[in-house]
Order: C-alpha cells, then sequence, then structure tokens
C-alpha cells in the first residue's frame, strides 16, 4: 500500500476501533417504544459491508470488490476492521484504485457515523 | 390524493410569553366554524371561552418508567383529555376540534408525544397541525434570547404573526427572512388578516399531504441553518455558515431519493437515527416510495424520537413519486442524514 493510503486506513481503523464499540442506551419501557434500545456503531457492521459490497458491484470497481470479499466475506460476522487494517498494512499488495476507492468511501461512511454518534465528533481525517 | 384519518384534529398553538396566543385564540373562537371546538389551556386567563369546552392542564411531567428523558408525557394533558371524554355525552353537538393552548414557555415536544404515543389519546385524536405565534415586534429579540422560542418556530407547521399593525415593515421583514431561515416549510399567515381558514378546517376534511410536507419549501432553501443579518447598508446576504451571531442551531432540509428505496433499511435507519440523535431530530416528516409496496406511497412522522406508526396513501397525491423526507434538526447536518440513508436504502427486505 502507498504510505498516504495505509495511514488514511490506520486512522479510520483507530476510529472504527474507537467507536464501534461504544453503547448508547435510551431508556427502558417508554411508551415510545422505544425504550430498552441499546445501540452500537457495531450493529450496523453487515449494513455497512453490505453497502460497500453492492456499491463496488453497481458501479463496477471490480478491485474494491475483491479487496471486500477477501477480507470481508459476504455473509461472515465483522469485516470492517479486517479490511482496514490490511489496508492500513504497508506491504499490502492491493490494487492501489481499489484500495483508493474503498477508503474513500469508508472515510465518508465511518465519520458520518461516528458525528451521529458522537454528535460534535468530527472525522478521522483533516 | 390524499390521506383520510376518522380521529378528531388537534392542533397545538404555541408561541412565546406576550406573542398573542390567546388574544388570537379568543378571536378565531368567536368564529361559528369553530363552535364545536375543545381548548385545553394550560392556565385559565381573561378570556371569554364560556361557550367551549375547556378543560386545563397544569404542566405536571410524568417521567415513564426507567426514566428517558425523551418520553416525558405530559400526564396532565392525558388527563384533559381524559376529562374531555367523560364531558362529551352530554354535549349537544359533536367535538369537530381540539385546540391545546400552551403555555409561552413549553417546549412544544412532549405534547406532540402524548398526542402521538400515549395510546388512549392517539387512538381518538390525532395531530392536525403545532401553529406558533410570534410578535412582530418584539419576535426577533425573542428568538435571539430565547431558545425555546427557536424551537417552537423550528416545530411548527404554521407560524402566525401577530401585532404587526404595530411592527414597522422593516422588523416585520427581517422576521419573516429569520422564519424562513429557521423553517422555510411553515406556511406564514398574518393574524387578523389571514385569520381563521388554517384553524377552520372542518372535521373529517382530507389531508392533503403536500400542504403538511412542503417540501418544495425546503428543496427551495438548501440546507437552510442561518439567518439573514442586516450589514448596514440597505441590502441582507444570505449566511448558511454563520450559525453563531443569534445561536440558531436549526437546520432544515429535505432528502430524497428519485428511486424506490428499501422501507426495511429506511425503518432500521430512522431507528438508528432516533436512538443516535432523537432529542435533536425536532421534526421528520415525509413521503416515501419504497420497494416493497409499489404505487403506495409511506408517511411518515416523527419528533425527536418518537414516531407515528407509518400510514400508507392508497396512491401519490401528483406526479411527483421521489421520496422526500424533511428534517429539522438541532445540529444535525443535512450530509449526516444522506451519507448514512445511503448505507440502508438498498437494504434486502
Amino acid at each position: 500500500m502507498p504510505p498516504d493510503a495505509a495511514a488514511r486506513a490506520a486512522a479510520l481503523l483507530r476510529l472504527w476501533n474507537d467507536v464501534a464499540l461504544q453503547h448508547v442506551s435510551m431508556g427502558g419501557a417508554c411508551a415510545c417504544g422505544m425504550g430498552g434500545v441499546t445501540l452500537r456503531l457495531q450493529d450496523f457492521e453487515r449494513d455497512i459491508l453490505d453497502y460497500l459490497r453492492d456499491e463496488a458491484g453497481r458501479l463496477g470497481e471490480a478491485e474494491a470488490h475483491a479487496l471486500l470479499e477477501r477480507h470481508a466475506p459476504a455473509g461472515q460476522e465483522g469485516g470492517v476492521a479486517a479490511v482496514l487494517a490490511a489496508l492500513a498494512d504497508p506491504g499490502n499488495d492491493a490494487a492501489a484504485a481499489g484500495a483508493a476507492w474503498l477508503l474513500g468511501r469508508l472515510d465518508r461512511t465511518l465519520s458520518s457515523f461516528a458525528r451521529l454518534h458522537g454528535g460534535a465528533r468530527s472525522g478521522a481525517l483533516p | 390524493m390524499t390521506e383520510t384519518d376518522d380521529r378528531i384534529p388537534v392542533t397545538v398553538l404555541t408561541g412565546f410569553l406576550g406573542s398573542g396566543k390567546t388574544t388570537l385564540l379568543n378571536r378565531l373562537l368567536a368564529r361559528p366554524a369553530l363552535r364545536d371546538t375543545a381548548v385545553i389551556i394550560n392556565e385559565f386567563g381573561e378570556v371569554g371561552l364560556d361557550h367551549h369546552l375547556l378543560e386545563q392542564s397544569a404542566e405536571d411531567m410524568v417521567l415513564l418508567a426507567n426514566g428517558c428523558i425523551c418520553c416525558t408525557i405530559r400526564g396532565d394533558l392525558v388527563e384533559a383529555f381524559d376529562r374531555l371524554e367523560r364531558r362529551l355525552p352530554g354535549q349537544a353537538a359533536p367535538l369537530r376540534r381540539v385546540v391545546i393552548e400552551t403555555t409561552g414557555l413549553a417546549d412544544p415536544a412532549p405534547i406532540l408525544h402524548t398526542l402521538m404515543s400515549e395510546p388512549v389519546v392517539a387512538r381518538r385524536y390525532r395531530l392536525d397541525h403545532v401553529a406558533a405565534t410570534v410578535d412582530a415586534c418584539n419576535g426577533i429579540d425573542t428568538l435571539d434570547r430565547q431558545e425555546e422560542a427557536v424551537k417552537q418556530a423550528a416545530v411548527a407547521d404554521l407560524l402566525v404573526l401577530t401585532k404587526t399593525d404595530l411592527a414597522s415593515a422593516a422588523q416585520s421583514e427581517a422576521l419573516l427572512h429569520r422564519l424562513r431561515a429557521i423553517n422555510p416549510g411553515a406556511e406564514l399567515v398574518r393574524a387578523g388578516k389571514d385569520d381563521g381558514d388554517w384553524l377552520a378546517a372542518p372535521d373529517g376534511r382530507p389531508r392533503d399531504v403536500r400542504r403538511w410536507l412542503r417540501a418544495e419549501a425546503h428543496e427551495a432553501h438548501g440546507d437552510a441553518h442561518g439567518h439573514l443579518a442586516h450589514h448596514g447598508h440597505g441590502h441582507e446576504h444570505h449566511h448558511h455558515h454563520d450559525r453563531t451571531r443569534h445561536g440558531d442551531r436549526i437546520r432544515s432540509y429535505v432528502v430524497t431519493r428519485d428511486e424506490p428505496v428499501s422501507w426495511a433499511g429506511v425503518q432500521r435507519w430512522l431507528a438508528m437515527l432516533a436512538t443516535l440523535r432523537g432529542p435533536d431530530l425536532l421534526r421528520v416528516k415525509g413521503i416515501l416510495n419504497v420497494v416493497e409496496h409499489p404505487g403506495t406511497p409511506v408517511v411518515i412522522h416523527g419528533v425527536q424520537h418518537v414516531f407515528h406508526p407509518h400510514s400508507f396513501l392508497p396512491a401519490w397525491p401528483d406526479d411527483d413519486h421521489r421520496t422526500r423526507i424533511v428534517f429539522i434538526t438541532r445540529d444535525v447536518e443535512r450530509d449526516l442524514v444522506d451519507d448514512t440513508l445511503r448505507i440502508f436504502e438498498r437494504r434486502q427486505p
């Protein structure tokens, strides 16, 4: 991986690790029906990966799609951390264009989730 | 095309202290078209409402079990509706409308939560609209100083300008621009001049979803979270990125999708938004074109983290079949909403 892409992936991995497991809880037994909900961003990991696979397939980003299949196979739990860890490895021989596409989508997606989750929290990258 | 609903419509009349709510209400209720209106008010004032059903509420808040702070149901309001129900059999004419007049300092959200999520109330009554009175003379100052006043204006479907006869043209114009920046989708009327039509909708009249949504106003306005500021040289500039001068943290925008979206995905997305940022979602309303129900638009409506049960329209109201969701938020930017919807909108059922 080019150093700048690896650094970007490492920053995103830190962001994911920082927010993915934090719980957001709402009160229990409320009349609104939302009571007792406890939520983590990790609960949406599957949604994020399905979206990335769908986007990569729809837009013909074969390299990115292959990266996802390799590190976050469909139907398996988890995967965001594995993808980012692979891209953060300077020795990874992933195709640069595919990695760049994937990092761009992940940056926007994870930053948006993190900002929603943390209120004023900003994204991973300046 | 319209949505039908047999429940009794409820108007929530809000507005800051001294903005003319009671005066307006008194004048409106003198109209014959509103003779079968019940009024729930916080305090009995000096107005002559003797010929109407009156109930009083007293601002007591009931924090429901296990303490979700967003779920403060207005227990007094539930009791007022209950008393109203018990008095109805003795009335000669059927009840056609309820108006709830809030105190000037009230946050309207708990009242809306009560209407939307308290089963006994929601079964028989429906929120028709939220009207907020704004004093044309002092409105700008009030909005500058009182966050509750900004919130009242932000959640309203209808903004009623009062005391316009006492305000200068410049004052009225500045206030109009400010209100447009806070809530571009709200209908703006002038008390006295435009009195009555908005409240006098007869019971049973079908609801016009397009008028309720007014998505085009938000589309035209863009991501409005600024204000219009005077610069002392005869004209005004939009400051869409300057939120500091007046401290308005309110943003309003519409999120649109040209292609049908996954209803299963949207429901999961809304639940996520409501959980993560419920207190900051002042109003969410929309009409959705969903993959699972082609030709049957879905109507959604939420206040903070509480959403009405969604409803289906029998057909589209016009040729615009896009999904349009209007957001009025406090510090939740459009890109966050838009980006996260993308994750869910193609979700498989």
